[in-house]
């Protein structure tokens, strides 16, 4: 074959092979041979202290201001981390106590009723017993817009009907409250 | 083909010529044109036997003229770009390019530990963000660290063979090696946390995952794939609180009560589709 030939086939078998698309860096979480441990994501050394450490500890340390936005906030984040064991009513009847999980303790329990918030997120932040921590995954701010909104869901189960308003009692059926 | 590669006038010249000589070297010669004109010798036959030929230097030189080294050169080109075009035709005409072959649409891989969607997210609804916690947040959804499964494992199917290679990450603290199934390559740029905050659902992506028993990619992620929808984002999408729900059938079966939904929100968040579609969105 004349080396002209040979380039042109070269070059026609080598754009099968996409370079671009293997760019020697790494992405998130991918293996990497530099390391001893094999991640290309090491963690940090011991003792660093990040730059939004101190941020963190005072926003893990002040209770934010009660708001429709916080407990909307503390809606969701309770349903994605919490309602699995928790159940969405905090009963603790969650589809995974279900399966053979250790039951949670309801919410509604006198004990929990009289905790203060700051244990909730105390729980959070540490776990609790096979409770894993959630720190992780959970970030501080989040954290109390969950505890406040525990909190409306305790309160929801004792609230008397006559503190609601009329249209709201009509709302939930009847008026006559239990 | 190869009566293509020679102008009719040379051929005919050399045949008037030839038939004017006697000599045997010649009448070979004759003998050997007419069989590639009639197509009775294969090129390769016909070849051997006019190399051996003008290798003795019998014959009249005026073969060595025809089949010069560039006679045989353009012979391979045009083979080559019949070869070529085969190919591209098998490609794009045959479909190979949108097979699932190449876009890996519907392909599961083994997986370290046979993880499943359908049983987390299906019978036990656990939502997406416990376990891909960074896909509001940033560019990649992420993969849940082992101590995540462990949140659970550490109570329920403690002994399982099947979640061994997670306990045993959870003690060396070597991370599970899953098998990516839905990557694009290093050249594209994507973002989750701008798809999730306007509102665009997983499953449009990544399909029912709650239904797969292993995971597998749902749509190509090829550049069309992409362009559809920057193009014209409006019907794709919804609610953001509600983007990791599944089941959308209750909107796409009526259209009308929705209808100006999309719409809106394209121009509350001021969405430019002129903008998304331009190379340097997703190639930087
Ligand atoms: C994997 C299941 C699971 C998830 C998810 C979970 N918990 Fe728990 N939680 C438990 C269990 C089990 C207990 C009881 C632990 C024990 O007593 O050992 C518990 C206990 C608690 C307690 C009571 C502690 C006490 O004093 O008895 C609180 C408060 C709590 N969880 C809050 C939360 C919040 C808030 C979330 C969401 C961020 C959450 N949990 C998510 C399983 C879970
Ligand atoms: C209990 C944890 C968990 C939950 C909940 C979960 N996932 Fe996953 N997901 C994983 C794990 C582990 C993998 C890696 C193994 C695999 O590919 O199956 C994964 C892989 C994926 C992948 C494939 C990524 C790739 O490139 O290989 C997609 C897409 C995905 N998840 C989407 C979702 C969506 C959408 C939801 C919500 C409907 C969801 N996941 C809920 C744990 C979870
Ligand atoms: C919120 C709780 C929870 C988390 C987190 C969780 N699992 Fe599970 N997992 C379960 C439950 C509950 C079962 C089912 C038990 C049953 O049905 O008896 C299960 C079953 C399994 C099974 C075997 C059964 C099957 O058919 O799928 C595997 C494998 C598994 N999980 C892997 C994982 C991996 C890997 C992770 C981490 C990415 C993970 N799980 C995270 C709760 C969880
Ligand atoms: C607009 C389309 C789109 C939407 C919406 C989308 N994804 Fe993705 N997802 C992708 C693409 C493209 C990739 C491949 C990214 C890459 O390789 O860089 C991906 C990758 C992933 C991965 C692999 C790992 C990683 O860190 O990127 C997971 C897990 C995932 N998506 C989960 C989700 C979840 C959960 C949601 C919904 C909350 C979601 N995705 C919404 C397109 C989408
Ligand atoms: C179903 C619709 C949909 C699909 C599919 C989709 N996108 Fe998008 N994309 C959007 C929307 C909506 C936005 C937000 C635009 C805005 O707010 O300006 C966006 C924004 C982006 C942005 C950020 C643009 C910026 O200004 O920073 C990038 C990058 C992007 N998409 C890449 C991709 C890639 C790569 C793919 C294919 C793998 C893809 N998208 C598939 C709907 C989609
Ligand atoms: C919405 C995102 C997006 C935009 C905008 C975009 N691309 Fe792409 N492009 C992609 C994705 C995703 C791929 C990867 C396709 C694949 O893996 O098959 C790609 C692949 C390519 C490739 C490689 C094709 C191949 O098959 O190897 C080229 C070349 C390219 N794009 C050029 C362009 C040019 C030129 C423009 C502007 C006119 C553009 N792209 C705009 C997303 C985009």
């Amino acid at each position: 074959m004349r080396p002209w030939s040979v380039a042109l086939l070269a070059g026609v078998l080598l754009s099968g092979c996409n370079e671009m698309g293997r760019q020697p860096r790494y992405d998130s979480s991918e293996p990497s041979r530099l390391f001893a441990d094999g991640k290309s994501l090491q963690s940090a050394p011991e003792g660093t202290v990040a730059q939004d450490a101190p941020a963190r500890l005072a926003a893990l340390t002040t209770r934010p201001p009660m708001s429709a936005a916080l407990l909307q906030r503390g809606q969701e984040r309770y349903a994605i981390n919490c309602v699995p064991c928790h159940d969405l009513a905090g009963d603790g009847h969650g589809t995974v106590p279900a399966r053979g999980f250790p039951q949670p303790p309801s919410f509604h329990e006198p004990r929990l009723v009289a905790a203060n918030s700051a244990y909730f997120v105390d729980v959070i932040t540490y776990g609790h017993g096979v409770m894993y921590s959630y720190a992780a995954r959970v970030e501080p701010a989040d954290r109390w817009a969950i505890a406040a909104y525990v909190r409306a869901l305790q309160l929801a189960r004792r609230a008397p009907a006559d503190a609601l308003s009329n249209a709201d009692r009509q709302a939930l059926g009847g008026g006559n409250g239990s | 083909m190869i009566a293509a590669l020679f102008p009719d006038r040379t051929a005919e010249a050399l045949l008037i010529h030839l038939s004017g000589q006697e000599s045997e070297a010649a009448a070979h010669e004759k003998d050997c044109l007419a069989a590639i004109f009639g197509a009775k010798l294969g090129w390769h036959g016909c070849k051997d036997a006019l190399g051996a030929l003008l290798q003795g230097n019998k014959g009249t030189g005026l073969l060595a003229q025809i089949f010069t080294a560039s006679a045989d050169t353009r012979l391979r080109a045009v083979l080559f770009l019949a070869a070529l075009v085969g190919v591209f035709l098998i490609v794009f005409g045959g479909g190979f390019a949108e097979s699932t072959f190449l876009t890996a649409v519907g392909w599961f891989r083994d997986q370290p530990v046979p993880f499943s969607h359908q049983h987390h997210v299906g019978s036990l609804g656990i939502d997406c963000r416990y376990c891909h916690s960074g896909v509001e947040t940033s560019d990649r959804a992420t993969f849940p660290p082992t101590h995540t499964c462990m949140t659970c494992h550490s109570q329920i199917w403690t002994g399982a063979p099947i979640l061994a290679p997670v306990r045993q990450s959870m003690l060396t603290g070597k991370p599970i090696e899953w098998n990516r199934v839905s990557a694009v390559p290093d050249y594209v740029y994507f973002n989750h946390s701008i798809h999730i905050d306007r509102g665009v659902p997983c499953v449009t992506c990544h399909g029912r995952i709650d239904q797969m028993p292993l995971t597998a990619r749902a749509k190509p992620f090829q550049m069309q794939w992409c362009l559809d929808c920057h193009r014209d984002p409006a019907p794709h999408l919804r609610p953001p609180e509600q983007v990791t729900r599944m089941d959308w059938s209750d909107w796409e079966r009526d259209p009308e009560a929705h209808k100006d939904y999309g719409a809106l929100m394209v121009q509350a968040y001021g969405i430019e589709p002129a903008k998304l579609i331009q190379c340097n969105t997703c190639h930087r």
